[in-house]
Formats: structure tokens, sequence, C-alpha cells
């Protein structure tokens, strides 16, 4: 099978990988795990899109997977499309928008400290005020400010992208438990019935999740 | 589609291939051979795609200082193109008519003679005008094999990849849960399962 095929006929894993995640954070209280990041905090929130063929129902709301809308397109053959997420982790809160069939993210919003505007510093408006420059000449000031500047834009750089490896590092772990146990037979004998009643609105038995969860996902890892 | 203010929009791509050793020298020359050349009035190509400085799409003088950020390198993805307005264009062509049929002293323009007008109107109106041009940036990450491109758009996509095959003579592979899948090693041993797959359904059975 061409590479372009094996993309096209598997693009619902990206959305029953996005219902997972609002599944777990539901029943998890926003609280997921990672064996390589410990607890994180994640939730829906803003905008959640579901589809199926032409029809489609979009949520705008605080938490819009907890209204009956939501469900009741669950309950109609839709599936998530795409939403709106915020991670919670180490300290920091980031935004943003998940579209599930191509796992692409949009709107990320890192909580960046570097690329903030700074003020100028008092000596440096008196000084100008004052029009003098700080005893180098005009154009090796101009040269010396472009190489601070251009040192400043590589340290944001950095910072971002150190961020946003850091938040896809996130999404790629909880991604691999999620296929984990989608390839596993856990999937269609205990958790699909979970699925069902999460889209009936009914109380789920967490921990019993809770357990079949853990126990696929540390078998996988000693397999 | 900038990566370095604001947020951000990506789509990201797998690398496959490890860069050579001598990756910073090699990549640089075919990088400044795709720089790209801005489109002028002169010119017969209706668009043109190549590379700038990253979030500074007229800084063309590229060079390892501010393409090679240690491993990643960093670029924009620079497109020129020549953009009419529709009504503009409708009426020079107008114009254009009457005086040829008054010319020829003929009532009826051929299709051919039609688009050669049209072509000359658009030729003319090239120094009246200035090309459209959008820059997007582009960062390659050669620890993590992953090309990060500041957009969504698929016609920018194309072009990008294109433009990268010709540079790098690497192919992209892109982002979906399939290819994640296989980069992350979990098909490796279930692949079978994975060819199984069937979509969820929850839908409310029907008694």
């Amino acid at each position: 099978m061409q590479l372009v095929d094996r993309i096209e006929k598997r693009r619902f894993v990206g959305r029953e990988f996005l219902l997972w995640l609002w599944f777990e954070s539901e029943i998890f209280d926003a609280t997921l795990a990672t064996r390589e990041h410990g607890e994180v905090g994640l939730w829906l929130e803003s905008r959640l899109l579901l589809s199926q063929q032409k029809e489609s129902t979009r949520i705008v709301a605080p938490s819009p997977g907890l209204g009956i809308e939501a469900k009741a397109a669950l309950r109609r053959g839709q599936l998530p499309q795409s939403a709106g997420i915020r991670i919670f982790y180490k300290e920091a809160e980031t935004r943003l928008t998940l579209n599930a069939e191509r796992l692409a993210i949009t709107g990320l919003r890192l909580a960046t400290v570097l690329d903030q505007e700074e003020e100028a510093e008092p000596m440096d408006l008196v000084a100008e005020l004052q029009g003098k420059s700080r005893g180098r000449g005009k154009k090796q000031s101009a040269e010396a400010q472009a190489e601070l500047e251009a040192e400043h834009d590589s340290e944001v750089f950095y910072e971002r992208m150190r961020l946003t490896t850091e938040i896809e590092e996130i999404i790629v772990a909880l991604y691999r438990d999620f296929l984990t146990l989608r390839l596993h037979n856990v999937w269609n004998q205990q958790i699909m019935p979970l699925l069902k009643s999460f889209a009936a609105g009914e109380t789920i038995d967490a921990e019993a999740y809770a357990a079949v969860r853990r126990k696929v996902l540390r078998n996988a890892k000693q397999a | 589609m900038s990566a370095l203010k604001g947020s951000l929009t990506y789509t990201r791509f797998f690398v496959d291939i490890a860069p050579p050793k001598d990756f910073r020298e090699r990549y640089m020359r075919a990088i400044r051979h795709r720089t790209i050349q801005p489109l002028s009035s002169s010119d017969e190509d209706m668009e043109r795609t190549g590379f700038c400085r990253i979030a500074d799409a007229f800084d063309l003088e590229l060079n390892a200082t501010n393409v090679v950020y240690e491993s990643f390198i960093n670029l924009g993805v620079r497109t020129d193109r020549w953009v009419y307005p529709g009504p503009l264009i409708k009426a020079r062509v107008r114009e254009a008519e009457a005086v040829y049929l008054e010319k020829k002293g003929r009532q009826r323009l051929s299709k051919s003679e039609r688009a050669e007008l049209k072509q000359a109107v658009q030729q003319k109106l090239k120094h009246k005008l200035t090309p459209q041009i959008r820059a997007v940036d582009l960062s390659w990450s050669m620890e993590e094999k992953l090309v990060r491109y500041f957009t969504h758009s698929e016609k920018s996509i194309a072009r990008m990849l294109e433009l990268f095959e010709k540079t790098f003579h690497i192919k992209l592979v892109p982002e979906s849960p399939y290819t994640l899948a296989d980069n992350s090693g979990i098909l490796s041993q279930r692949e079978k399962q994975w060819e199984a797959l069937e979509p969820c359904d929850l839908r409310e059975e029907v008694v």
C-alpha cells in the first residue's frame, strides 16, 4: 500500500485519540499521566468541533465537552474533529487547538518569558534624551546593537522550541499510550462499553478503567 | 506564519535520514542556490518560491550565522506572485479589445487573440504593480529529525515540499495518525492490529 493510502485510511485514529483525551480528562478530573511526564493537567476548553461526513456540531463554551450537546453528537455517530486544549505542566499553562485527523497544532500559546517586551532601562532613556551614546561611535554601537538583537532572537527561538518540544512530547506520549490501548483487545471488550456509557452521560467507574489502563500499559512496557 | 512571535500554528514533517557531517557547508551551498530571486516586471514567471531569512522576507543575505542555529536550520520560504485585481484587469482588457477591434476594423475577437491581449495587458500592468510577497517560517530540527512549517495552508505546504526536495534531496513525510504511530515505533509489533482497525461507533443502537 502507498504511504498516501496508509495515511488517508487511518485518519479516523486521530479523532479517536481526541475522543480518548476528552474521555480521560473528564473521568480523571483533568489529570492525565504518562510514564515519562508523571501527572499532566489537560482539559478541553473554548471550542469543540465534532463531525461525521456532512453533519457537524460546533460547541463554543468554557468547557465544551461537558455540555449535553457534545455527548448527543457522539451518540449521533460524530467524533471530535478539533478541540481547544489547555495543558498544565511544570507550573506553566499552554493553550492550543488540535486538529485530530492531521494531529496538527494551531494557535499554540506558550508560556514564554524571553519574548515579552521589556521596558527600556532608565539609564538608556536618560542617555538617549541627552543625546549620549555609551562611549562608542554610532556605527560601532549600531553593530553591537544588531549583534545583541541577533543573540536575543536566537535565545527567544531556543526558548520557544524547548517549550514547543515539551508540549509535543506530552502529546506523543499520550498518543503512544492511547495506541497501546487501542490496538489491544481490551479496547473492544472493556473500553468501548465505557465510551458508550460516557457518550450516554452515565457515570463511569474511573478506578476500574484506571486499573485496566495501568495493566495494559505496564505489560506493554515489559514486552 | 512566524516561529519567533505570537502563537504558533504549524505542520510537522518527519525526516528519515540523518544530515551529513559536513551539513553546514553542503546545505548552506544548496540554500544559497535556492535563495529567492525576487520577481521583477521583466520576468516571465508569474510566481516564484525560494528561501529568505527566518522572520524577515526581505533579508536574502543567507549565511551560516543567520540560518544554522546549533542543530536547527531556520529559514523563511518566500513566494513572490503577480496578483492582478480582477476589476482592473477586466477594465484594461476591455479597453485594449476596443482599440484592437477598431484598428482591425472588426466586430469580434478570436479566443487566441483575446488570450494574447490579456497577456499583453498583464505584462503592461507588471510595470505598475508590485508582486505579492508572502513568507512562511521553516525550522528543521536535525536532532529531532523534524521539520516544522508554520502554516496549515495546503498550497504553501506543496510549494515548500517541492523547494525542500529540490534543495536537500530529501522527501518529507507529513505527520498524521499513521506516520506518528509508525515513527514512534509502536507499529513494529502491532502491524496486524493496526491493519484491522475499524472506526469506533458510539451511535445508539436502534431497537
